[in-house]
């Protein structure tokens, strides 16, 4: 039984790997392969995913209704119609919202710890 | 382009990866396996693309750890859609389930084998690689250096910096060029099709290692090739542009004094050779006028040479005197004799006009 008013905050703390995906997800629809490379373009190259990883947090997405399949299939021409795609829902918008609050609060304080600074 | 080497190194990747899918949950593989797969051939060609064998080495080195966990991963997580995340996976960590216990091992021994049986293959089947080190001593620019308290350079980014140097365009160009890596990797690689020097850099930098040994100035650069002759000749060509550059850049601030230097040289000669012109101009005219009045000089004097008519022509010579002549004698005693007859005369008239004037008037 799906719950009538999720908690976005009930979600967080997202893993990395989590928070990414749905990061890249915040742009518009994407398939596996783009996600993948959207994470190791936004990250330098420092985070690689493998296809278990992507398709494991994929499916927790999936599963939890933080993401939902697209209808959306490429023109068979220019890509592998095979692939699926896959998009931010509602709740799935709020969540990655929510964490992204969670890390601004975090980097605020490290900011008045003098951890970091401004970027110039 | 692919060659039938690198369709065979992806196809048996993927034949690999296809068999070690089995250690996934059956729900899971049905659901997934396929994009899953199709996801590991766009990297399988990419990886090949990047740095051939070499990129598909390093792709499986991601791909075993990342098959092993999330297959252990998706074996013990509980599927409970609807949840959050968070519930589903702190299934998995939950001690004294029996099943579970059973089932990592099986799963274990499974992939275990599995692994072990790919990882053996592919060492036999890839082909092997070569690396070679050259190894430099970096010294910071005097110059340039910020002079700690004990008064000798320390700059605390240097060796970073010098890292990002050897790893850069302008150097890394320099190694492309210097062994006209565009044209033989397009050999190698490509079928003769050569490289462009970005996608070239690009293999170059998967190649390169650097290192700095701890508390010393000196940095290791490795290079890996299946080639070992070619390996040692990209790390000496790395480390002979990198010193190249260094030099470059210490001489660049002389150089450009230099250039300023011969720019002002140049000048100074223009100008010199206008005064010249100027006063050469000058000159000439000077000698004209110079030539000019000495012919006329000249011509003066053959004038002067010349006998002309004589305006004056010499009559009669003087001759000395035989008499004085004055005072003329002669003609002054006439003179005075004369004028004593004309006085006497004029007195006596004088005298007997007045003389009958008083005679009248007393008459």
């Amino acid at each position: 039984m799906v719950n009538s008013t999720p908690n976005p905050e009930s979600h967080l703390p997202l893993t990395p790997a989590v928070f990414h995906v749905l990061l890249a997800l915040a742009d518009g629809e994407r398939h596996g392969y783009a996600i993948m490379q959207e994470v190791a373009a936004s990250t330098d190259g420092r985070i690689k995913m493998g296809p278990g990883t992507l398709y494991g947090t994929l499916k927790r997405l999936l599963e939890s209704r933080l993401i939902e399949e697209s209808d959306t299939r490429p023109d068979p021409a220019l890509d592998d119609e095979r692939r699926r795609y896959y998009k931010l829902t509602g709740l799935g918008e709020q969540v990655v919202r929510a964490e992204a609050r969670r890390y601004e609060a975090i980097v605020a304080r490290a900011r008045g710890k003098r951890l970091i600074t401004k970027p110039a | 382009m692919a060659t039938p080497a690198n369709q065979r190194a992806v196809l048996f990747s993927q034949a690999v990866y296809r068999r070690l899918q089995l250690a996934y949950p059956r729900a899971h593989r049905e659901a997934y396996g396929e994009p899953m797969e199709q996801l590991f051939r766009d990297q399988c060609r990419d990886a090949w693309q990047t740095a051939r064998t070499w990129g598909l080495a390093k792709l499986w080195l991601r791909t075993l750890p990342d098959v092993i966990s999330t297959s252990l991963l998706e074996r013990f997580t509980r599927n409970n859609p609807g949840k959050n995340m968070n519930e589903n996976l702190a299934h998995a960590s939950r001690p004294g389930n029996a099943a579970s216990l059973t089932l990592f091992f099986g799963v274990f021994a499974v992939v275990f084998l599995l692994i072990a049986i790919a990882g053996t293959a592919i060492t036999f089947i890839l082909p092997e690689s070569y690396a070679s080190t050259a190894r430099i001593k970096v010294e910071q620019d005097p110059s340039v250096a910020v002079r700690s308290e004990g008064g000798s350079p320390y700059d605390p980014y240097f060796m970073q910096t010098q890292f990002e140097i050897m790893q850069s365009e302008a150097v890394l160009t320099n190694v492309i060029n210097a062994l006209n890596l565009n044209i033989e990797w397009g050999k190698k690689f490509f079928d003769g099709e050569p490289l462009k020097t970005a996608e070239t850099m690009e293999i170059l930098k998967n190649r390169l290692s650097l290192r700095d040994v701890r508390g010393t100035k000196l940095v290791s650069i490795t290079v890996y090739s299946d080639d070992k002759n070619e390996a040692a000749k990209l790390a000496n060509a790395e480390a002979q542009c990198y010193a190249d550059y260094r030099q470059n850049a210490a001489a660049e601030p002389l150089i450009k004094r230099l250039a300023q230097l011969q720019r002002q040289y140049k000048e100074q000669v223009d100008e010199i050779d206008r005064a010249r012109a100027t006063a050469s101009a000058h000159l000439d005219q000077l000698q004209a006028e110079h030539r000019l009045l000495y012919t006329q000089i000249e011509d003066n004097k053959l004038e002067l040479q010349i006998p002309s008519a004589k305006l004056v022509m010499l009559i009669d010579t003087a001759e000395p005197g035989r008499r004085p002549v004055r005072p003329n004698k002669p003609l002054d005693i006439a003179i005075t004799l004369a004028a004593g007859v004309i006085g006497g005369a004029v007195a006596g008239a004088l005298a007997v006009l007045g003389l009958s004037f008083f005679s009248r008037r007393n008459a």
